[in-house]
């Protein structure tokens, strides 16, 4: 009993910290999500070490559990209206930027004298964003207009270009690490699954999700409708190994396109969700490990500069291509800045997939994303407010 | 990846569908959801079909502490000090009569019919208390409001407090009885529990009442809410003081304090029922009806003893508070459903009383699960009596 009141304590206080953080974000030009990380890290092992041991049992549920509910709302921002206005715009620039991204980081890390198939392993990382950073940015600065669709369409696709790309260069860098090709037939195979699992299941469990929801009462039965088909979708997406963003976002996608009153399960999730964000980013700074940015070096360096570098670039020469207005070319690669989990869970598997690497991937990836989870909200948040669409929401109730 | 894999997420996901398709079923049949859910818990837990992974088991303790947290600091909310002065003697007529009815009446039946005194002052202790989770969902399901309902959540509250009293006076009784000396061990924890539990409940909630009017609505509302809930609750627990009844005294504090901003009780009311489903589930699913044929003559004279006893008590609690009939006649009925509460009080009577331990635990788990799927028909029924519903559920 004693373990549990220490626990639940924990929770009431986090959500306490959650709240200063939030009104303290208010008074300064600092997003919360910053905030929030950094208090994270100062609670964390890493700092003070305030938080019990538990807390690191419940983070991956409660990343879980958050990112699942940040992929279903992504989702439900691909309704065909929406696509039909920024569609073009959105696949565009999201291809460019991955491109742009993984490109220049391949180029920046051989010029540093990085192994060519760590060099390929970090460019298929490089594209991936953080879409919960993303949207909260979005949430807090109550930001709307096209600018804003597209960049969340942008965050809720590249997801998906992403981890294809991601598991073609594994497999290119599994053949030129071991000579054979057997294990580079299993990283595309793992590509595939990821990615083709997903749509699949996410179709298979969209589609009933969608007609029920036509059918439900508002309010408590649409709330544990879209909170037990998004756990439900998350929980099979984990236990079939596919990627589980992906199948929210594809279930989002398919309820709002299908449904009838579509737009009810995404608001009680909405309504719902921040408590679990709050301990998402809480959390996730406290696992940050910010000993591992003095590890980073030249190759960090590189790759932390060619990364924005080439997502800035890969936005710009996209929207410049399609035809895009000014403010879309020129603050997007910076919007979609921000990078954490997804990053993370590729590096494991690259981590696993490629043991002649000798553990160098992790630590580069572990103290970028520190960087960038830290410095990324704020670039998002400063790109909405160039792009004017900072505040354009009505104030929520 | 255990705590966070697919298994618990999984799970989750189907309990809270098998919840909502429940809550249709509940609606069209017009049975309450709780009975429906607990019922369903048993079909798929271990009584019946054994669907769910073990480690549904680990995080039952969890849920049930949340659902009983949530429950108390909303039941804490009717205890505002407009109502305590309008109706105050009243209520304390109607909890004294009932708390103190249901026990003697268990007690004198137990002990009339053979059982042996210490076991009979036991369970005279935990018959009294009662399911404030599910009768709180029988009256947010039908959307019942009224001076009844008012009375009835004010006297599950108060009672909540007096059993805890009861219980500890009986134990400590029951362990005198068997030592041939006085044991003071149950008082003095219960005293601790007791004042231990207001203590946090005021320390969280006073600071709580003069700030909440500053906090936003919407999101920072909802961490306010729930971040004081929890970091009371938690507190408590881990002082071993109750932490039902700090929740309350949290509620009761807050509603008292904070100048009649009722957006902290709205959000909580907002977010409780995936959380008060998968509670009934899981109580369900972790119940032991089978242990309900087994306890055999004492189970059945302890389940009409205290049927009994809530009734006249309240019957008469009623007549000495001068009450509306409809609530004397009702009452009782109404706070029939027994769960969490009652089985937590057998659990530290079991412990303490080793001989009788096991058939206590077994006529209170046994009991219950009766109770539980009776009780909330009973405290529907008194409330469409009362005319407290306004429509008739669905539609």
């Amino acid at each position: 009993m004693e373990n549990l009141g220490i626990v639940i304590t924990t929770l009431g206080v986090l959500l306490l910290l959650g709240l200063a953080g939030d009104l303290l974000a208010r008074r300064i030009p600092v997003p919360r999500v910053t905030l929030l990380i950094l208090f994270g890290v100062l609670i964390g092992p890493s700092a003070l070490a305030l938080l019990p041991v538990q807390a690191e049992a419940w983070y991956p549920l409660i990343s879980n559990m958050a990112l699942l509910m940040v992929g279903f709302l992504l989702g439900g921002k691909l309704s065909l209206a929406n696509l039909r206005e920024v569609g073009r715009l959105v696949l565009g620039i999201s291809v460019f930027k991955v491109v742009g991204a993984s490109l220049l980081v391949f180029l920046g890390l051989l010029a540093v004298g990085v192994p060519l198939p760590l060099a390929l392993v970090m460019a298929g990382i490089a594209p991936a964003s953080a879409p919960a950073a993303v949207t909260n940015v979005v949430e807090e600065t109550r930001a709307e207009g096209r600018y804003t669709e597209t960049m969340l369409g942008i965050v809720a696709i590249d997801d998906a270009w992403g981890l294809i790309l991601f598991s073609l260069l594994l497999a290119v860098a599994q053949v030129l690490a071991a000579g054979g090709d057997g294990g580079a037939l299993a990283a595309l195979q793992y590509g595939g699954w990821e990615v083709g699992g997903a749509l699949v299941l996410g179709l298979a469990v969209g589609i009933p999700a969608a007609y029920l929801t036509g059918r439900l009462n508002p309010g408590q039965p649409i709330q544990a409708e879209a909170l037990g088909v998004v756990l439900l979708a998350g929980g099979l997406a984990l236990w079939l190994e596919v990627s589980y963003l992906l199948t929210a976002l594809v279930v989002g996608a398919t309820v709002v396109n299908l449904a009838s009153h579509h737009e009810r399960p995404f608001h009680e999730i909405e309504h719902i969700e921040w408590p679990f964000m709050i301990l998402f980013f809480l959390l996730a700074g406290a696992s940050l490990h910010v000993a591992e940015l003095a590890h980073l070096g030249w190759a960090g360096a590189a790759y932390i500069a060619m990364r924005a570098a080439g997502l800035i670039l890969g936005a710009f020469v996209g929207g410049s291509v399609l035809g895009a207005e000014a403010r879309i070319r020129r603050w997007m690669g910076l919007a979609v800045m921000p990078q954490a989990g997804v990053a993370l869970g590729m590096a494991l598997v690259a981590h696993n997939a490629l043991p002649g690497l000798n553990g160098t991937i992790l630590p580069l990836v572990v103290g970028s994303t520190v960087v960038f989870e830290l410095v990324g909200p704020i670039l998002t948040r400063w790109a909405l407010e160039r792009a004017g669409e900072a505040g354009k929401a009505p104030e929520a109730s | 990846m255990e705590h966070g894999g697919p298994g618990l997420i999984l799970t989750l996901g189907g309990l809270l569908l098998l919840a909502l398709a429940i809550e249709g079923l509940a609606r069209r049949a017009s049975v309450p959801q709780v009975t429906l859910l607990v019922l369903a818990g048993i079909l798929i837990g271990k009584p019946g079909l054994d669907l769910l992974p073990s480690a549904a088991d680990a995080w039952y303790p969890v849920v049930s502490d949340f659902a009983l947290l949530i429950v108390g600091f909303l039941l804490g909310r009717h205890l505002s000090l407009a109502l305590l002065r309008a109706h105050g003697r009243r209520l304390l007529w109607f909890s004294l009569s009932v708390v103190l009815g249901t026990s003697l009446t268990v007690g004198a039946l137990l002990v009339a019919s053979g059982f042996p005194v210490p076991m009979a002052m036991v369970l005279a202790g935990i018959a009294p208390a009662s399911a404030p989770t599910a009768i709180l969902n029988v009256v947010e399901e039908n959307e019942a409001a009224g001076s009844y309902t008012e009375t009835m959540l004010a006297v599950v509250a108060i009672n909540n407090a007096l059993v805890l009293i009861t219980f500890d006076l009986l134990l400590a009784g029951a362990e005198t009885l068997i030592a041939g000396e006085a044991m003071t061990g149950p008082l003095l924890a219960g005293g601790h529990g007791l004042v231990g539990a207001v203590l946090v409940g005021a320390v969280t909630g006073l600071p709580a009442g003069r700030l909440i009017h500053r906090v936003r609505s919407g999101e920072s509302m909802q961490l306010a809410t729930l971040g004081l809930v929890l970091a009371c609750g938690g507190l408590a627990l881990w002082i071993g003081a109750s932490y039902l009844l700090a929740a309350i005294a949290l509620g009761a504090v807050l509603v008292n304090s904070a100048r009649g901003d009722d957006r902290p009780f709205e959000t909580v009311q907002a977010l409780d029922w995936p959380i008060l489903a998968l509670f009934f589930i899981l109580t369900g699913a972790g119940s032991h009806p089978e242990t309900l044929l087994s306890i055999g003559w004492l189970g059945g004279v302890y389940v009409v003893a205290r049927a009994l006893g809530l009734i006249v008590g309240a019957w008469t609690g009623g007549f000495l508070g001068r009450a509306p009939q409809i609530q004397r006649r009702w009452l009782g009925p109404a706070i029939m459903p027994q769960a969490g509460v009652a089985l937590g009080m057998a659990l530290v009577a079991s412990e303490e009383l080793p001989r009788w331990g096991e058939t206590v635990l077994a006529v209170v788990v046994g009991s219950t699960v009766l109770f539980e799927l009776v009780g909330p028909v009973l405290t529907r029924l008194g409330l469409s009596r009362a005319g407290n519903i306004r429509s008739p559920a669905g539609f």
